[in-house]
């Protein structure tokens, strides 16, 4: 057995880490944005407006934050790279690069472009909200603090002219801006903007989080039960294709290792005559702890086979676990039993094996009790599948078995009583030459049914068969010339009428040739030396008409009301009773019948037999 | 001109032993060989005027492979010696009217002169290779 022992797929945090590697990669685009704007602008503002932005520090400072965010966003791609998970330290320490850049770059703008007066205030409120918006709360919290604490710094400083005053031509007369009055007035409803903004879009930011969190989480769930629906729907489509018996129960352990994301699968069929379940698939298990021995469902686990689940929560510390330290050599914490029914018989179980104690919901248990059932029949229908092949090689040796075993013995021994009759090995009495002769019929007899036996089984057993429109007149031609040296050691007159236009019935040719082989076989093998048999073939309204007459011993009235209901009858004397045998005119009933067709027979015994077959037209 | 010689392979004994009687009987010499290598030797050693041979024998198609063999059109075949003794071939094919083989249609497949199907008649097996015989 080959054990799969790959991790488990996870089936959860995708979304959780698009959403937070979204974020950063919009904080770059902004910082981009940002750049663009402020490096073009100055000297548009310069040129256009009354202002007079310094424009070398702001070059700088544009410098500076281009570095830096390239070199984030190198960073950032190097990252998601390599790290798998959304949280990882590397990202964290990120996260805080890339607020001391705008930290630095946001308090030297707000210097260069005029502190308290700066007629960008506008502009770096927005800056900061955004920048909260798109951290994690505690990055946004710390940040805005620190940005608070800078500006307020900077613009007191500037006003006690503590740091060189740069102070850009601004509309705001120099008597105003430096009054304190107005220094507090601005940091005032800075800040209170500052921190009411971010307060508030932290709040709708952190529900809006939350929804997009649950909105995931359902999709992963929605997509989850999908999965399962899906699972559940191929296995029960799955009840004709033929996928052999081992094939499909690996299929089954390994989609319900994903869906259920644990650490192994295993499947256990019943032994009914040793009473124990053996392993037959499983996947995520090592080879060790698959060796450990079959499971007695009696000794370890009843319930499971009334139906119930079980559920070994800790395997060391239960007592119906029969190979506690197998499992916790494996690592296996707790296991669930499933059973696995197909028409309210047993069958055997389901195991999923877990590394931690799990809580099973209510969707798994339920998504498991359909599962089990349909994988249950699944696998009943394999096994019918296994054991219809098997069938079918037993019938094919069968029918090898008859045609040659049988028959080549036949053969043998009707060709030397056929040396015998004919004295080639010495002059034979009257009565030994009549017991000689008696034998040889019996002999021809078994060859008969033999072959009638082999064509019945081979006709019942074949699969779908192709029907075609076959020429009754090319195939009557056909069947007459084949007779013809029969007929002519008999010396019968085998006649055959056609009609000018050709006739066409549906069918296989071989039904024709069993057909036809009974009935112009009887006919000629019943019609004494010197009489006549006719192949009459014409059309009736939509119908195609075959007559077969003879004029043969014909047949009595009490045989003839029964002369299709027979199977093989066991052969009477021949020359007694000659129409006793009722040798396959059943199965040619059978045969016609198939093919929409009716047959009827007439005799008068002395004077001749006559079948009519009909046909539809094709 | 002595009796015309023929060769019976077949795998089954008794039905070769019945042929041989009959064949004997009437004025043949016969030889016999059970299977398609025996054959061979047979047919090297003795030089029948005429082959019988089964379809079937120890493998499904060894009759099949034996005529090929010796009915071989390559000029460098080393049975071309034999190519010219007509082989009258056993078939077990049971019969069906859409299943019967026929030395013009078949000759590549089955390059044989002619066919009699089982179970064969002694009667009729004699008349066929008595009008072998003439016509060749």
């Amino acid at each position: 057995m080959r054990a799969d022992s790959s991790p488990p797929p996870s089936a959860a945090g995708v979304s959780g880490r698009e959403v937070v590697t979204a974020k950063r990669k919009w904080g770059i685009r902004l910082r981009w944005i940002l750049l663009a704007i402020v490096g073009g602008g100055t000297p548009l503002i310069n040129a256009f407006s009354i202002l007079n932005i310094p424009e070398i520090p702001i070059y700088q400072i544009c410098a500076l934050l281009a570095a830096g965010n390239g070199g984030l966003q190198y960073a950032l791609q190097r990252i998601l790279r390599t790290e798998p998970l959304a949280d990882s330290d590397a990202i964290k320490k990120w996260d805080i690069t890339q607020l001391a850049l705008d930290w630095a770059a946001v308090s030297l703008m707000f210097h260069y472009t005029g502190g308290a007066a700066s007629f960008f205030l506008p502009y770096f409120l927005l800056h900061m909200i955004l920048i909260g918006v798109l951290q994690p709360s505690r990055n946004r919290f710390y940040y805005i603090i620190g940005m608070a604490l800078t500006t307020n710094a900077i613009a007191l400083l500037k006003f006690i002219d503590a740091i060189w005053p740069v102070y850009p031509a601004s509309f705001i007369p120099q008597r105003v801006r430096e009054a304190p009055g107005f220094v507090l007035l601005v940091l005032f409803f800075f800040d209170a903007v500052l921190f009411i903004s971010v307060l508030i879009v932290g709040r709708l930011m952190n529900r809006l989080n939350h929804i997009i969190v649950s909105f995931s989480e359902f999709r992963d769930h929605l997509e989850h039960a999908n999965q399962r629906l899906e699972l559940l729907n191929q296995l029960a489509k799955d009840t004709t294709s033929t996928l052999g018996f081992h094939p499909r129960l690996r299929f089954i352990c390994r989609q319900v290792r994903k869906l259920m994301n644990v650490k192994g699968v295993a499947i256990y069929l019943l032994d009914e005559a040793a009473n124990q379940l053996d392993l037959v698939s499983a996947c995520g298990l090592s080879d060790q702890y698959l060796s450990k021995g079959p499971v007695h469902p009696d000794r370890s686990i009843p319930e499971i086979r009334r139906g119930c689940f079980h559920y070994i929560e800790d395997a060391a510390k239960d007592a119906s676990l029969e190979y506690p330290e197998a499992a916790m050599k494996e690592g296996i914490v707790s296991i669930l039993a499933v059973p696995l029914q197909a028409r309210d018989k047993f069958i055997g179980s389901l195991r999923l094996y877990t590394v931690e104690k799990r809580e099973f919901t209510k969707e798994d248990n339920e998504f498991l009790l359909a599962l089990s059932g349909q994988a249950a029949v699944s696998i009943e229908n394999a096994r019918i599948y296994e054991f219809q092949k098997k069938q079918d090689e037993i019938k094919n040796e069968f029918i090898r078995l008859i045609s040659h075993e049988i028959k080549a013995p036949l053969m043998a021994i009707q060709g030397i009583l056929e040396v015998m009759a004919k004295a080639y090995v010495g002059p034979l009495t009257d009565k030994q030459r009549e017991l000689v002769e008696r034998m040889s019929d019996r002999i021809d007899s078994i060859m008969e049914t033999s072959t009638g036996l082999l064509d019945m089984y081979q006709w019942e057993s074949r699969g779908r068969v192709e029907l075609t429109p076959v020429s009754m007149n090319e195939y009557l031609s056909k069947a007459a010339t084949m007779y013809a040296e029969i007929a002519q050691n008999k010396n019968i007159d085998l006649k055959i009428h056609l009609p000018e236009t050709e006739l066409f019935v549906r069918s296989a040719e071989w039904d024709l040739d069993i057909v036809l082989n009974n009935l112009l076989s009887n006919a000629i093998k019943y019609t004494e030396n010197g009489g006549r048999v006719l192949l009459d073939l014409y059309a009736l309204e939509d119908k195609v008409i075959l007559r077969i007459v003879d004029t043969g011993i014909g047949i009595r009235a009490k045989e003839l009301a029964q002369i299709f209901d027979g199977r093989f009858r066991a052969p009477a004397a021949k020359k007694k009773d000659p129409y006793g045998r009722g040798m396959g005119l059943s199965f040619v009933k059978k045969i016609v019948e198939s093919r929409k067709g009716k047959i009827s027979v007439k005799s008068v015994p002395g004077k001749g037999t006559e079948f009519v077959l009909s046909f539809p037209k094709a | 001109m002595a009796d015309p010689k023929i060769l019976v392979i077949d795998d089954d004994p008794d039905l070769v032993e019945g042929i041989k009687i009959a064949l004997e009987a009437n004025g043949f010499q016969v030889e016999t060989a059970e299977n398609g290598t025996e054959g061979l030797e047979k047919i090297k050693a003795a030089a029948p005027d005429l082959i019988v041979m089964d379809v079937m024998m120890d493998t499904i198609t060894e009759g099949f492979q034996l005529s090929q063999k010796l009915k071989n059109p390559d000029p460098k075949s080393e049975y071309k010696a034999y190519a010219q003794i007509p082989i009258l071939m056993l078939t077990g094919i049971p019969q069906k009217m859409n299943m019967t083989f026929s030395p013009e249609k078949d000759e590549d497949f089955l390059p044989v002169e002619a066919f009699i199907e089982k179970p064969i008649k002694l009667d009729s097996l004699i008349d066929k290779i008595k009008q072998m015989l003439q016509t060749g």
